[in-house]
This record gives structure tokens, C-alpha cells and sequence, in this order.
């Protein structure tokens, strides 16, 4: 049996990237025959996917193609063709981000959601069976027209955290650290639905009325250039001088070394399909302050600070409490580390291969 | 406020602000508003408005940060060659920007009003085809009294004083 998995991008550092290489390893070590197509691969995973267009198995043979759906990609189409075919199609839904937050900042980008949206519904009718990150996509899929969709969250190694960080960095954000105050970190594609922009307000606020010295950290490479140059604009219209720094291309140990010196992570995201950072920020003992959106609140699990309002007042104050050492700041931690060995990989990886093999056998 | 057990956390209890601080919290909160995305319905003019005035300024500030040295040095040398004219054209279009967006807003306002005017009117109109079904209707009553129930004709009394009309219909 050969269960072949298709996603548009195979990209390093990203959270469906590394969910399909470790859902390929889940199913050979189950004994299925496993490989990745593409449409895109980013060179330093050029041997771990060929282009989908090579792939030439019939539909004589007996096999599963499971498909990631996160955007547009003319892999749909393809896909609908094999299912007409009479090839079993079953897909992995990790959500598409609605086009609202695109619109002023990156128009194609909105247009290219548009086309992702409607490719989902067009293979509504030929996927009999779906995974979903969280309850929140199996929702959203089933909203769409799909028949079932059976919660696995997204494979996470949370050992891979625990490997020393880059020591140089390290190095050098303590040092920074002895003179500064509290240290925030969000973690995220630049990107309008993440809404970094509530972030820096609210460490705007937090830094006038409760640490003047505190620092803020955005890490993620910019989906919206005009929204990251915005972002920068902010800094400066709120006189926040270098207490910001937005960063990209960091490599895993370097980000390491940035979650080593966090006191707090802040997430002021209106739209998460999972939400991996959170997850990593339980797993680091960093309590969690996050707007309740979407899929967060369910990621979260009672285990961070969840508010229902982004007044930048509400949310410095919550981070405050939040990072107080004491009791409730040590509740967060222990909740938060248990809260997140419940997405261990051996659970995940224990779920995703009894969903594949509850839908062979039925 | 940390709330481990799932709970949304309480209203917020702002500490002792002084003034500065308060207006500094709300220039914060003008800021992040702007930068929101908003949901706008198709009809919704004032938002239509606003989404021209949030895309209505021009930066001329274009980012030079490149991974490689050399060409950020080249976008930098670039930008300086370039920024008089960038200016130039941005000062224009940055004040096209803000006449279309006013335009818009005085436009919003018009139409608000407009409304508001033929609302009113709709209600008057309604009170006078009303009013005026009535009337239409009083005809129809009067034709159908039966013939003996109508009222005789009034003749003129030779003496006014001595044959009231009210005597006449008995």
C-alpha cells in the first residue's frame, strides 16, 4: 500500500513543511510506502519531494493521495483529475486565511485566498475523508461542503527545542539583557491577519505605563512587505526607538537563543489554524498572552492568559500579572508544559495513524 | 490576571495614569485602529471612504534592508539619486489622495443626509396616501346608505327662522 502526500511548497522551518516530512516518517515506519510531490521545493529540501508533475502512477495501483491544503496551487486541479480517475484523494486541512486581511496590503495575495477557497470547495466532492489541524478547520471544512474531518494537530518534534541554542546569539541577548527590562516575543509570518501591528501598540503601552525598558521581538519572514514597512513606521510614529526589532531568516538555534531570554510570548493573532509558536512558547516554559481567536484558544488550553479584547491597556496589564514572578506566573509555566505534552510527537504521530487507519478500513 | 484554568481574564484595572500617559495610550490606540482590517459591507460608504484614505499615503522611504551588503549599498545609492524626484511625485500624490478621500467624506455626507431627508419623506408620504385613502373611502360609504336612510333634501325655507333645516330632514 503507498499512501503519497502533495502539498504546494515544501519550505524549511514551516510548520507544514516539517508536518509532512514527519507524517512521510509516521507512515513508512507504519510500513506504507511513502513520498512527497511538490510544486514548489526550496533547495535545501531538494531530495526530500520531486515535482508533482513527475509522478506517473496509474490509478491501477493501489494507493491514497493525501493532499495539504493551505493555498492556491494548480496541484488542485491535477488532484481533482486523479480523483475523477478513480484514485482515493484525502486531504489534510490546515487552513486558508481569509482574503479580508490581504485586500488593502498585498491585492494578489487576496486574489491568490480567493482561488484557494474556491479550489477547497471544488474538491469538497471528491475527498470522502479529511484531517483537520483543530476543531476550528475541521469546522471551517465541513462548513464547506466536506463530508468528514477527523481532528490530528500538526506533527510537532518539541525535542528539537530542546537543543542547545546558538551560543553567540545567546551570548549577546543576555548581555543585552542586563540593561533592559521585560523581554516580549511574538513568533509569525509578517503577515496582516497576525496582527503584529495590536502587538507593538500594546508594548507600546506596556513600556510607558509599567517598564519603560522593556523590549519587543517579532520573528518572522514578511508575507506583506507593505505591511512589515507599515509595521515600521509604527515603531517610529510611537516613539519606540530600538526597543523593537523585527527579524527574519533566523535559523532554528538562533531563535532558540531569543526563547531563552523571553519573558513573555504575546500573541495578538486574529486567525490561526493551530498556531505552532504558542505551542513552542508552552514547551519553553514562557507564559502565554493571547488574544482568544480562532484556533488559539483551543492550542492554548486554559494552560496562558486568554483575553477577549485588544485594547492595548487590557493586554500590557495582563502581560504584567503575566511575568510577575510569583504563584501565578509559575501555574502558567507548569500548565503550559503540560498542556503541550499533550501534542508530543508520539501522540500526534499515534493519532494521524489511526485516522489513516480507520479510513482504510472503512 | 494569569489564569491557568482557561478562564478569559477579568476587565482591566488601569493604574494611576497621568495625562500624558492617557493620551499617549490613545494615540497608541488610533495607531493600531488604523492598521486593523475592517469588514465593510458593499453598501457601506463611510468604510469605502476610509480604505482610500488608509491606502491614500505615499511613501517615499522605499526600505533598502538586504541580506546582501552589496545591494543594499546599491539600493541606498539609488534611493538617494532618486529621492527628490520620489518627493516630488509623492507630495502630489499624497495631497491627490487626501482631496479624493475628503471627496469622499463630503459625499458620505451628502448621501447621509439625503437619507436622512427621504426617510423623512417616506413617512410623510406614507401619513398622506393614508389620509388620502380615507378620503377615498367616504364616497363609498355615503353610497352605500341605503336610499330612505338618506337625508331629504334641504328646500330652501321661505322663512329661515320659522323651518330650521334639522326640521326639514324629520
Amino acid at each position: 500500500m503507498r499512501i503519497d502526500q502533495y502539498l504546494p511548497t515544501l519550505a524549511p522551518h514551516d510548520a507544514i513543511g516539517n508536518h509532512t516530512l514527519q507524517t512521510r516518517r509516521v507512515l513508512r515506519e507504519a510500513g506504507y510506502k511513502s513520498d512527497i510531490w511538490a510544486e514548489h521545493v526550496h533547495p535545501p529540501l531538494g531530495r526530500e519531494a520531486k515535482p508533482y508533475l513527475d509522478d506517473h502512477h496509474g490509478p491501477g495501483e493501489e494507493r491514497v493521495l493525501l493532499y495539504h491544503s493551505s493555498t492556491n496551487s494548480s496541484m488542485a486541479r491535477w488532484l481533482q483529475q486523479r480523483a475523477q480517475g478513480g484514485e482515493a484523494l484525502i486531504s489534510h486541512y490546515h487552513n486558508i486565511t481569509p482574503a479580508l486581511y490581504f485586500a488593502r496590503w498585498e491585492p494578489a495575495i487576496a486574489s491568490a485566498i480567493e482561488d484557494a477557497r474556491r479550489e477547497l470547495s471544488m474538491l469538497a466532492p471528491h475527498i470522502p475523508f479529511s484531517f483537520a489541524d483543530s476543531g476550528y478547520n475541521a469546522a471551517e471544512l465541513v462548513e464547506c461542503g466536506y463530508h468528514e474531518a477527523v481532528v490530528c494537530p500538526l506533527l510537532v518534534d518539541l525535542e528539537e527545542y530542546h537543543r542547545p541554542p546558538d551560543q553567540a546569539t545567546l551570548d549577546r541577548l543576555r548581555r543585552r539583557r542586563e540593561h533592559s527590562g521585560t523581554q516580549w516575543l511574538f513568533v509569525g509570518r509578517v503577515a496582516p491577519n497576525k496582527c503584529q501591528h495590536d502587538v507593538i501598540g500594546a508594548f507600546a503601552v506596556y513600556r510607558r505605563v509599567f517598564d519603560p525598558g522593556a523590549r519587543l521581538t517579532l520573528v518572522g519572514g514578511a508575507t506583506s512587505p507593505h505591511y512589515l514597512r507599515a509595521l515600521e513606521r509604527m515603531v517610529v510614529e510611537l516613539e519606540l526607538g530600538d526597543s523593537v526589532e523585527i527579524l527574519s531568516g533566523l535559523g532554528g538555534a538562533e531563535l532558540l537563543a531569543h526563547w531563552a531570554v523571553t519573558d513573555v510570548f504575546v500573541c495578538l493573532s486574529e486567525h490561526e489554524g493551530f498556531c505552532v509558536p504558542v505551542l513552542e512558547a508552552m514547551e519553553l516554559g514562557v507564559p502565554v498572552v493571547a488574544y482568544a481567536a480562532t484556533a488559539v484558544p483551543e492550542t492554548l488550553g486554559g494552560a496562558g492568559v486568554l483575553l477577549d479584547d485588544k485594547d492595548p491597556l487590557a493586554v500590557a496589564e495582563a502581560v504584567d500579572s503575566a511575568v510577575r514572578p510569583g504563584p501565578a506566573r509559575d501555574r502558567l509555566v507548569s500548565a503550559g508544559r503540560d498542556r503541550a505534552a499533550i501534542f508530543s510527537l508520539a501522540n500526534t504521530s499515534k493519532q494521524l495513524l489511526a485516522g489513516i487507519e480507520g479510513y482504510l478500513a472503512s | 490576571m494569569p489564569n491557568s484554568n482557561g478562564g478569559r481574564a477579568p476587565a482591566v484595572n488601569a493604574p494611576d495614569l497621568s495625562p500624558e500617559a492617557f493620551l499617549y495610550i490613545e494615540k497608541v490606540r488610533q495607531t493600531t485602529k488604523r492598521l486593523s482590517a475592517r469588514e465593510r459591507a458593499p453598501d457601506d460608504l463611510s468604510g469605502a471612504v476610509q480604505a482610500v484614505r488608509d491606502v491614500a499615503t505615499f511613501d517615499v522611504e522605499v526600505p533598502v534592508a538586504s541580506r546582501r551588503r552589496e545591494l543594499e549599498l546599491v539600493k541606498t545609492g539609488v534611493k538617494r539619486l532618486s529621492v527628490w524626484y520620489m518627493r516630488y511625485l509623492a507630495e502630489q500624490l499624497n495631497a491627490f489622495g487626501k482631496s479624493v478621500s475628503d471627496l469622499g467624506d463630503s459625499l458620505a455626507k451628502r448621501t447621509d443626509e439625503l437619507a436622512s431627508v427621504s426617510d423623512g419623506l417616506a413617512v410623510r408620504l406614507g401619513a398622506v396616501e393614508e389620509r388620502l385613502k380615507r378620503l377615498e373611502h367616504v364616497p363609498a360609504v355615503l353610497k352605500a346608505v341605503p336610499a330612505r336612510t338618506k337625508p331629504a333634501p334641504v328646500r330652501a325655507a321661505r322663512n329661515p327662522s320659522k323651518t330650521s333645516p334639522r326640521k326639514a330632514e324629520q
